[in-house]
């Protein structure tokens, strides 16, 4: 149970860096390559500030902040500088490399025993128990630490799913949904489609980034090397939403999204306890992506063929 | 209502590919006239349209919409002023966006976009009204992506978004080209319809010389990036297609006309 | 509906065989005015394969019918069946109906040659000559006042080419000059605008056409002779100097005058497009800048359309007339000044056509499309030839030239 409950909890905070990659990539359409270099971005000003004794929320909104700075930066430069949308995000994933390191000081920083945003909850849990380290859930026996830190992410998530599909049905979201589907029509409409690129890859890097505060303060440290590959992390788990929900309207689209991340981050706990190598984590999900990406089309291929022949027989 | 003057774009200068897309235009239209852009394949009409709406800043000249300069301003600070119409019948909607969102936007037309809820029961209420006009089924189908419509559909739909907020110009690019002869009709005379009731000032381009006659009160014909005819008031009236077609011939003889023909001519003509 | 035919003699048969209504008439009729374009005016439907008539069937034998009636043709149906014939005999078109007997013993209809003359030929008026005067000249591109300009009364023995502008009231018309032609007395003429259509005058009751002239040749007189020629199996079309020398080998003259009225299979030609009257001294039409004065048909133009042309030719033609003329193609001998308007097609009837009838027929009808001077495009390469026609016909006389000319 508590591999479950720490799958969710992962789940639920990696949903914030899919949401925001299902701005980017699914709304305006932008392959932001940022995300490896913000989510580490987030995690590292998270861990130094709270290291350095500053409040979890308050180093949590900065490192939100952080995030979104470093998406208007990819931004600018696919707008303003006419870099390729995947250059403009290399540059600034490897330029957050060094900065990075530079906010960190080294390549790791444990959060030992300090504080996280989870602590009100938790201390509020274990008022409710009467002090007791455990909680009894469906049977199990789960550690107070471990639900605070659950129903935190839960709680968070949550709310950010409700703003969210909120803000996208205003009148500025909706722009910022149509940019996506068709630049002309938008600028005809007399909107500055690269003030609106810009403004969602800030969001989105800044959602990014706050799940990788949220995941170091989970996992008690922030590492240089954590957000490689959480690229493609959320792509797979907006595809495997895709396929649960769909993607018709906004509100499914989001909870597909969290369900998605969820359902993925469930999927691997499973395969680690099964035996698979740590190490080949990423290329699996790598190869899971590539399947995912080709196999309707491979489906509509042989299907033609099957009816071709059918037809010629 | 609009003055252009001297209005000169060349793409790819000091090239081989140096196309002399408009050669100093000069075009004045009227507030509340409809006019027709008529010439050959290349001959700049979209490129005209394209320099109005700010696709692009042209080598020279200026644009005087409304009493303002927009020579320089950039496109989506127009839209404000100018309501555009595509030939792509994909190009002036978002495909995968209802049709009640499509139309919220273009109900925003240059203004700001805050942060309250978009398609509201007042805003859908005004939409279906001014939906069920196009006489479409469409307003029972709010909120349907548009992308389910047929081009016919949606070209009505981006004409009625178009002129959502009157606009001071309407440039329609060929807009019923895309589209079988029944719904082309059709868009057509919603053309005529809202340009007529909105008394709007109107460009629109066309290869449909019926078009040319029956719409507008005023025909300009363009070739090789020069305006070569500009039928106005009565000489508009009297106009009919052989008048067109034959005026397109005089400007295609006028071309084919070169230094080997003058030779010839000045042996042979007595 | 399917259609057979067959050429017996002068006789064309047209073997019909399905439902004749609505959905198979404008096909049907369709067919028969080309046939009817293609010179073919004595008709004989074999109806036998004709199963059902209705009344947009009738309609379209009516209009065929009208037309072949207008050329003096003959329109005639044979073997109907029962219905077709009870059908067309309620509606009162029974007097289409032949007996098939009496059909196949129609004697093939040769043309009335008329002495010793070739076929589609025919003499109109023995020993008929014209008389050749240059009534006023100007070569391009001189300038060219508006005192230069003479004004004539054309009678209708007046054939001519040059350039000029009808006599008005307003000063402006007055020095509009322009191509023009006269034809039998018929002036036509274009104004030198590139949107003007070419207009005309026409002689009537007392009405004497004035008009006046910067240049013209000018031949009065009378047509001696008609040639009618066709597309066969050797000739697709006819060059003007083909013509030309059609009317040579049956004048025997070097010097002609002729009319042609003929489907155009490609007109080539110049018009002015401004007066020359106002060439001024300060400038002078070189090279390039003659396209602002001349228009050049720049194709093979009004291809089917039917074309009235007037022109004098001479083989070894002498001052002064040399200088107005120019070579009628590049291989042959002939010199020549031509000027033609084309017409929206209208069929001609076969065998022997009165000039004045055609003329009356023709002004009388859909307005003229163009009028130009023709012109032998030699350009090596690029160059388009001479124009030339299908079918029609071409009336011409010999001119006799004065000494003092
Ligand atoms: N963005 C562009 N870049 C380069 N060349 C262009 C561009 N837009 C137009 N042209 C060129 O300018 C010329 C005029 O094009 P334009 O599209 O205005 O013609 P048009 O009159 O609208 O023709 P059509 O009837 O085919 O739409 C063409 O030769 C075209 O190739
Ligand atoms: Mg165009």
């Amino acid at each position: 149970m508590n591999l479950v409950i720490g799958a969710f909890t992962i789940g639920l905070i990696l949903s914030l860096l899919s949401l925001g990659m299902l701005i980017s990539f699914r709304m305006i359409r932008f392959t932001d390559i940022t995300v490896d270099g913000s989510l580490t971005l987030g995690a590292a000003i998270t861990a130094v500030l709270i290291a350095a004794g500053w409040s979890p929320l308050l180093a949590t909104m900065v490192a939100f902040v952080a995030g979104m700075l470093a998406g208007s930066v990819t931004g600018l430069l696919y707008t303003r500088f006419k870099i390729q949308e995947i250059l403009s995000g290399i540059l600034v994933m490897t330029a957050l490399y060094s900065v990075n390191l530079r906010i960190m000081g080294r390549s790791n920083v444990p959060l030992l025993d300090t504080a996280t945003v989870s602590l009100p909850l938790q201390h509020l849990l274990s008022q409710m128990t009467d002090g007791e380290r455990y909680i009894l859930l469906f049977g199990w026996q789960v550690p107070v630490v471990d639900m605070a830190a659950f129903l935190s992410s839960l709680l968070l998530c949550a709310v950010f799913a409700w703003m969210l599909s909120r803000f996208l049905q205003t009148h500025f979201g909706t722009v910022l949904r149509a940019t996506g589907n068709n630049v002309q029509m938008v600028r005809a409409q007399g909107i500055n489609n690269n003030m609106m690129v810009v403004f969602s890859l800030a969001l989105s890097n800044g959602l990014v980034a706050l799940s990788g505060a949220l995941l170091a303060q989970y996992q008690g440290f922030a590492d240089v090397q954590m957000g490689i590959g959480m690229m493609v992390w959320g792509l797979a788990s907006i595809i495997i939403g895709e396929a649960l929900v769909g993607k018709s309207g906004i509100g499914i689209a989001i909870a597909g999204t969290i369900f998605g991340t969820i359902l993925f981050r469930l999927l691997i706990a499973i395969a680690l306890r099964w035996g698979l190598n740590p190490n080949d984590l990423k290329l699996v999900t790598a190869l899971f992506v590539f399947l995912a990406l080709v196999a309707p089309r491979w489906f509509k291929f042989v299907h033609v063929k099957i009816n071709k022949k059918s037809k010629h027989a | 209502m609009l003055e252009i003057k001297g209005l000169i774009k060349t793409f790819f200068p000091h090239t081989i590919n140096e196309v002399k897309a408009l050669r100093d235009i000069d075009l004045t239209i009227q507030e509340g006239s409809f006019t027709a852009i008529i010439g050959t394949n290349g001959s700049g009409k979209s490129t005209l349209l394209n320099a109005i709406a700010g696709t692009f800043i042209p080598d020279s000249g200026s644009i005087l919409l409304a009493g303002q300069p927009i020579t320089f301003w950039p496109e989506f600070q127009r839209a404000k002023l100018i309501g555009r119409v595509f030939q792509n019948p994909f190009a002036g909607t978002a495909a995968e966006m209802t049709i009640a969102e499509n139309i919220v936007m273009a109900m925003r037309r240059g203004l700001s976009h805050p942060l309250s809820k978009a398609v509201t029961s007042k805003a859908r209420a005004e939409i279906k009204e001014r939906v069920s006009v196009l006489k479409m089924g469409l307003e029972d189908r709010l909120d349907n992506p548009i992308g389910t419509l047929s081009g016919g559909q949606r070209q009505a739909l981006t004409l009625l978004m178009a002129t959502w907020l009157k606009p001071k110009i309407l440039l329609l690019d060929e807009h019923t080209a895309a589209l079988d002869p029944k719904s082309a009709a059709k868009v057509a005379e919603l053309t005529k319809y809202i340009v007529d009731k909105e008394k709007l000032t109107a460009m629109m381009v066309t290869h449909s010389m019926q078009q040319a006659v029956d719409l507008p009160d005023r025909i300009v014909m363009m070739h090789k990036g020069k305006i070569v005819a500009d039928y106005q008031k009565e000489h508009k009236q009297r106009v009919r297609i052989p008048d067109l077609l034959a005026t397109f011939d005089r400007v295609q003889k006028k071309e084919l006309f070169d230094e080997s023909v003058a030779t010839l001519l000045r042996e042979q003509y007595v | 509906m399917e259609l057979v035919t067959e050429k017996k003699g002068a006789i064309f048969i047209v073997r019909a065989k399905g439902r004749l209504d609505a959905s198979w008439t404008d096909f049907f009729t369709e067919a028969f005015l080309e046939f009817i374009r293609q010179g073919e005016h004595d008709l004989l439907i074999d109806a036998e394969g004709i199963s059902f008539l209705s009344s947009a069937g009738i309609r379209s034998l009516v209009r065929i019918h009208k037309d072949l009636t207008k050329l003096k043709g003959r329109f005639r149906i044979v073997n109907a069946n029962e219905f077709v014939v009870n059908t067309l005999q309620m509606t009162g078109f029974g007097v289409w109906i032949e007996k098939k007997a009496e059909a196949d013993l129609v004697a093939i209809h040769v043309a009335d040659a008329g002495g010793d003359l070739p076929a589609d030929c025919f003499l109109i008026e023995k020993n008929a000559e014209m008389k050749l005067s240059i009534v006023n000249h100007w070569a391009p591109w001189e300038k060219a006042d508006g005192e230069k300009l003479k004004t004539i009364d054309y009678q209708s023995v007046t054939f001519s080419v040059g350039v000029g502008c009808p006599q008005g009231s307003d000063s402006e018309n007055q020095t509009m000059v322009g191509d023009f032609m006269v034809v039998a007395g018929n002036i036509l003429f274009q104004s030198p605008e590139e949107e003007s259509r070419p207009d005309f005058l026409q002689p009537l009751e007392n009405f004497v056409p004035k008009f006046r002239v910067l240049q013209a040749v000018e031949a009065k007189g009378n047509i001696s002779h008609l040639i009618r020629f066709k597309p066969n199996a050797e000739t697709q079309n006819f060059s003007v100097s083909a013509l030309i020398e059609k009317c040579h080998n049956l004048l025997q003259s070097d010097n002609i005058l002729f009319v042609i009225l003929a489907e155009s299979d490609g007109m080539v030609g110049a018009q002015l497009i401004q007066s020359p009257t106002f060439i001024s001294d300060s400038m002078s039409v070189e090279g390039i800048g003659l396209r602002e004065w001349l228009s050049f048909t720049g194709e093979r133009a009004f291809v089917g359309d039917q074309v009235l042309a007037v022109g004098v030719a001479s083989l070894k033609p002498n001052q002064p007339l040399e200088p107005l003329l120019r070579q009628t193609s590049k291989d042959e001998a002939w010199f020549s000044h031509i000027h033609a308007a084309v017409f929206p097609y209208q069929p001609i009837q076969n065998g022997l056509l009165d000039l004045q009838t055609q003329l009356s027929r023709f002004l009388n009808g859909p307005p003229p499309k163009a009028l130009m001077h023709l012109i032998n495009d030699q350009r090596p390469e690029a160059g388009l030839g001479q124009t030339r026609f299908s079918r029609g016909a071409v009336w011409c006389s010999a001119i006799k030239m004065e000494e003092t000319l």
